[in-house]
């Protein structure tokens, strides 16, 4: 047989890719989740994560600091964005360019600094974990709420908003019927942005509280380093329905009317 | 464009095959002409890496591949996952003794220059004295056969003691009245692992956020009398020390929750830095990285990573190192072979000469002025003592006292001296390097858990979550069952809408 290239040959690296790097992690997280140290079948970890108070309340925490995080991202992000997206103060781009500045330095270099900052104003990681935790998930997690915010705002429908002072809506009912409606799918990609990765994040807590805060990242760290495979396992495999939850319930926000997705 | 999907599987299949098949190939067998290489797993910036190229030099056959880890737990996992190919692996003691006995290393035979440098102290082959690390035996983790003396297994490098460095100068111990003198006896006493607990410290110490160090803190705590009854043996008292039955676990756990809201955090490497800024006061530290604080503490890095620029007075930052009374652990960090590596081959013929060039008395010296930390030789003709000699006497005067090494050299006490101001840098620097003579009885030796390990996690665990109050629990799950329900009654009725539009489309 005579090998003739075809053009859907390109795909093959990007399937590999695929396989190598998402499909086989996934499926190795859910054999270690479900199997022992023998590699038999156990619910082992399963039981022992509902189980467990600790592990649920790791959770919860969780929860709690992305919950926090994401509404207080919005809350400083919003206005942010929507000065940004206005082209009387953003003439050039220059202070866009300055929010997402500190995107561009490591993630861990900004962290080790950010902690010497809070040590240095009084609010060390030592006396106040929880404060200083929350301080640098917002410092980390700001440019990735205002970035998706900033490009959905430059697409405000402007003749709606003018349309809608014309018909006597005063300031506030102009931003709740027009302007708020027409940003909600930037908000929505803005909150999986922040929500998500900040459950998961382990250094920012891991550096910031001292090692006194603990969150899911840090405690599947904690069981994989000490050879509890299956439990690690679960942990991640509990993300990731979280993810997909999260996922489906969100979805139709992330378009817009006309059914354009949002770029971000 | 359709693609077949399973051929694309294939292909995929069939490639990461040959990708298996490249990795497990026996790395010790790739020789081309003569040259053997050899595999040495070391943590990070333990060894004088000009060492290893002239080992090299001296056996042209040979090519060393030098990998660093960083934990000991991230070595097992990778032993035990990635099929991984090392000739000598260099870790903890209990690490050692959990390898040995899952039968992952072999005994080490054949070492010459090491038995003879070795001090008689850690490595002793007479039975009727022997060595600290000769007592620890090693059983089958299945069968819980005897299998030998870990010091079989284990080939010494480096050891120290968990101890406390503090700044006795630090701002907070003087806004709290905290003498120098005060905190040199306190924490040299009976009571110093107790400082931690005490409010007068509140804040400014760290500890360790690594499970086995801070269980012994836990342990020296809560058995505090029973480690300061003198009718009990060293060995017994060695028991108490690895205790981890569940009454010992749950008291542990208790103090280590109380010790939590008075420490100001826990590290693993930040500490031996956080003490030299100042950001804390007091920190348990490994002897090794106590060295390194104290270095740090009054000498400004130099071009080639050497201290050699001391800082001005006022920049100094003067530490202490300190033992408590009650005792403390000693550890090792030993080199291992792997299974793999065949008796009679040439990797294991390198490896040994390998770790006996590491014995040597000048390596051992080079290795303890670059690393900081205190070698297992003690040189044939003592050449240790001398470099110790050298580098840390002073002249005798009535500041100087004498700092007695003679247990480690094999003499008599007062045969081994070295004169000494414990308040300049080298005294306190000897102090972190070396125990005195009235403390090595109080040293205690940590061993593997074994299969009780869960345990200790599931402790470990319990003081590191953060418990919430029930009214911030009851009011995140509202908001999720709130946020949720809300989404997918949206979701549920657009999808209606959807549907009905589409009905009158079509109709």
């Amino acid at each position: 047989m005579k090998f003739r290239f075809k053009r859907k040959y390109l795909c093959i690296p990007y399937f590999l890719f695929l396989i190598l790097f998402v499909v086989i992690p996934i499926l190795l997280i859910v054999f270690y989740a479900f199997t022992d140290g023998n590699g038999n079948f156990t619910w082992d970890a399963l039981v022992g994560f509902f189980s467990s108070t600790k592990k649920l309340n790791v959770l919860l925490v969780s929860l709690l600091f992305g919950v926090l995080n994401t509404i207080f991202c919005l809350i400083i992000g919003y206005p942010i964005a929507y000065l940004l997206a206005n082209k009387k103060y953003n003439t050039n781009y220059v202070i866009v360019m300055l929010f997402v500045m500190p995107m561009w330095i490591n993630f861990v270099l900004r962290t080790g600094a950010t902690r010497d900052v809070l040590n240095w104003i009084g609010l060390s990681g030592g006396e106040h974990p929880y404060v200083a935790t929350m301080v640098g998930m917002i410092y980390n997690y700001l440019p990735f709420v205002i970035l998706p915010l900033y490009s959905t705002m430059l697409k405000l429908d402007k003749s709606q908003i003018e349309a809608a002072i014309d018909l006597g809506c005063n300031r506030i009912q102009v931003f709740t019927k027009s302007i708020f409606p027409q940003s909600i799918p930037g908000v929505v990609s803005a909150a999986m942005m922040v929500f998500m990765p900040t459950m998961s994040s382990y250094v920012i807590p891991e550096v910031l509280s001292e090692g006194k805060i603990v969150l899911f990242g840090n405690s599947i760290y904690l069981n994989y380093s000490n050879y509890q495979w299956g439990d690690g396992s679960f942990m991640a495999l509990i993300m990731l329905i979280i993810i997909g939850i999260t996922m489906l319930a969100t979805r139709n926000f992330s378009e817009n009317d006309n059914g354009r997705a949002s770029t971000w | 464009m359709k693609i077949k999907f399973i051929n694309v599987l294939s292909l995929g299949l069939l490639s990461l095959l040959t990708i298996t098949s490249c990795t497990s190939k026996d790395a010790n067998t790739d020789e081309d002409g003569n040259l053997t290489y050899l595999h040495v797993l070391n943590a990070e910036d333990y060894i004088d890496e000009s060492l290893i190229s002239e080992f090299e030099e001296k056996n042209p056959g040979v090519k060393v591949i030098y990998e660093t880890f960083d934990t000991n737990e991230t070595m097992y996992n990778q032993l035990q996952t990635g099929k991984a190919n090392y000739d000598l692996i260099n870790c903890s003691e209990y690490m050692v003794q959990r390898l040995a006995s899952e039968g992952l290393i072999q005994k080490v035979k054949g070492l010459e220059t090491y038995y003879k440098n070795v001090s008689k102290y850690l490595v002793n082959s007479d039975s009727a004295n022997p060595g600290k690390i000769d007592k620890i035996s090693v059983y089958d983790k299945k069968s819980k056969d005897y299998l030998g003396k870990l010091s079989e297994y284990a080939i010494g490098y480096m050891w120290g003691t968990l101890g406390i460095v503090y700044n006795p100068y630090y701002s907070k111990f003087e806004e709290r009245g905290l003498t120098k003198d005060y905190l040199e006896t306190t924490l040299n006493g009976n009571d110093g692992w107790s400082a931690f607990w005490d409010k007068n410290f509140k804040g400014v110490q760290s500890i360790k956020d690594s499970m086995r160090d801070t269980y012994a803190l836990g342990i020296l705590e809560i058995y505090k009398d029973k480690f300061l009854d003198s009718s009990l043996s060293q060995e017994e008292k060695n028991k108490i020390f690895n205790l981890h039955d569940a009454d010992t676990i749950e008291k542990v756990k208790d103090e280590l929750i109380k010790l939590k809201s008075n420490i100001f955090g826990f590290e693993v490497d930040s500490g031996k830095n956080d003490i030299v800024t100042k950001k804390i006061g007091m920190n348990l530290a490994w002897s090794g990285d106590a060295c390194f604080s104290i270095l740090k503490g009054e000498f400004y890095p130099g071009e080639d990573e050497s201290y050699e620029v001391e800082k001005p007075e006022s920049a100094k930052t003067k530490l202490y190192y300190a033992i408590p009374k009650t005792g403390a652990n000693i550890w090792f960090d030993a080199w291992c072979m792997p299974t793999t590596v065949k008796e009679n081959s040439k990797n294991y013929d390198y490896s040994i000469k390998f770790l006996d060039f590491l014995s040597e008395s000048d390596s051992v010296t080079r290795n303890m002025s670059y690393t900081g930390y205190t070698s297992f030789m003690s040189g044939e003709n003592n050449e240790v003592y001398n470099y110790l000699d050298e580098n840390y006497s002073q002249d005798v005067s009535s500041s100087t006292i004498e700092y007695d090494v003679s247990y480690f050299f094999g003499g008599n006490k007062g045969e081994f001296v070295i004169n000494v101001d414990p308040d300049t840098f080298e005294g306190r620097t000897m102090r972190a390097q070396y125990p005195t003579y009235d403390e090595i009885d109080n040293l205690y030796v940590m061993e593997d858990f074994g299969n009780d390990n869960n345990k200790i996690v599931q402790m470990w665990e319990d003081v590191k979550v953060n418990p919430l109050p029930t009214f911030v629990i009851v009011l995140l799950v509202g908001f999720f069952v709130v946020t949720l329900g809300y989404l997918g009654t949206y979701q549920l009725i657009k999808k209606y809408k959807v549907k009905k539009r589409k009905e009158l489309r079509n109709n």
